[in-house]
């Protein structure tokens, strides 16, 4: 067969294996949408100081969305914060989250009472914050607790990554979460910072 | 999505969250279906999706209109998740339960099942490039100037290169059912 000829009949059969092909309906089309134009314009934000340095936050109408570890100036934390979320609007930050952070970053808070939401997070990453939110003020445990408390005893490793991704640390506590073997781990804010914290909470002696 | 609409409806989505909802909706099948048709698992496929759109809220803005098809960008922004998550994949084990679904389709005709097979085994054995432009044309169902804006090529190199990859694919098929 020529060769033009022989190409006609493969782009036959391809159109053919395409008409043939069936894709399964995607079941989660309505939440993904929800999801993105809640996002659009749900979204607010707002920085503020705290002792550890500038905090920048953002949140639904369902509770806190991010939390973006402290940085040395309230420029840096509102780059970071737009470039996570270009299109939501700055505003002045509810007064609840910013004294709890606040008292917090003074070692005065050993817990958080403030809502958050969920929504973003997958079901392992979000069992995986659940379980790290359990551990105590003050104490540590190893990224196998995590895995094992989730019943999924081998996935230590994946616990790290849906750790290192918490969109909400601090108030999901990933910093409380080190190496069995007594290292620190790592952490999403730099290891300094995971040092700062455990020692502001009497975890770690100040060096 | 005609080319004069999609100017208007990227404005739409640039300005109002309704308009962002219209975007989604006539391109969210196709970039799903893209996906699925790269790895075969509905949910991993709505996972690439899900990041594509929240890719194209962070980044609607800063487009500008240059008269390329609208969804030619999402295209773009799909190529690369996809590509991450078989990076992802290999890298982290944590993804060794993942099981794909096979891609044979058993609804297919079955007086030509094989002829389907020996296509679908020599597509498997072009290059990468090769195989994505076939990929796009025959069964995204893209046309020449939004594979062109996807890939950053001329039209007339889209068509070079696909008549090139499909002359490939003819030669494997033939060796292999001679």
């Amino acid at each position: 067969m020529k060769s033009n000829k022989k190409i006609s009949r493969l782009a036959k059969t391809l159109m053919e294996m395409c008409m043939h092909q069936t894709i399964p309906a995607s079941t989660r089309r309505e939440l993904i949408r929800a999801r993105l134009l809640e996002q659009y314009a749900g979204i607010r934000l707002a920085v503020f100081q705290t002792r550890l340095g500038w905090v920048g936050l953002a949140w639904t109408t369902r509770g806190i969305i991010a939390l973006n570890l402290p940085r040395a100036t309230r420029a840096h934390a509102l780059r970071d914060l737009q470039r996570a979320f270009p299109l939501a609007t700055v505003v002045n930050a509810p007064p609840a989250i910013v004294r709890e952070l606040r008292e917090y970053a003074q070692g005065h808070r050993h817990r958080f009472d403030l809502p958050l939401d969920w929504s973003s997070l997958k079901p392992f990453q979000r069992a995986v914050l659940e379980t790290a939110k359990q551990i105590p003020f003050g104490e540590t445990r190893s990224y196998g607790w995590i895995a094992e408390q989730i019943g999924k005893p081998r996935a230590a490793r994946a616990v790290g990554q849906a750790l290192r991704s918490n969109p909400i640390p601090i108030i999901l506590p990933c910093h409380r979460v080190v190496r069995g073997d007594g290292g620190l781990g790592g952490y999403a804010g730099g290891i300094a910072l995971k040092r700062k914290l455990l020692t502001l909470e009497g975890a770690m002696l100040a060096s | 999505m005609r080319s004069i609409d999609e100017r208007a409806l990227l404005k739409r989505a640039q300005t109002s969250a309704a308009g962002f909802g219209e975007l989604f909706d006539v391109a969210y099948d196709r970039i799903y279906a893209y996906a699925y048709r790269r790895v075969a698992s509905r949910e991993i496929a709505e996972d690439i999706a899900a990041s594509v759109f929240e890719d194209a809220l962070k980044n609607i803005r800063r487009v500008r209109w240059q008269g390329k098809p609208l969804i030619a960008w999402l295209y773009r922004l799909a190529v690369r998740r996809v590509a991450d998550f078989y990076r992802q994949r290999q890298r982290d084990d944590s993804f060794d339960d993942l099981t794909l679904a096979s891609r044979d389709n058993p609804s297919e005709a079955v007086e030509r099942a094989d002829e389907y097979a020996a296509v679908r085994r020599g597509l498997a054995k072009l290059n990468p490039r090769d195989r994505e432009i076939i990929q796009l044309t025959f069964f995204d169902e893209l046309d020449g100037a939004t594979i062109a804006a996807m890939l950053g090529c001329s039209r007339n190199n889209v068509y070079v290169r696909l008549h090139r990859a499909l002359e490939k694919l003819a030669k494997v098929v033939s060796n292999e059912i001679e």
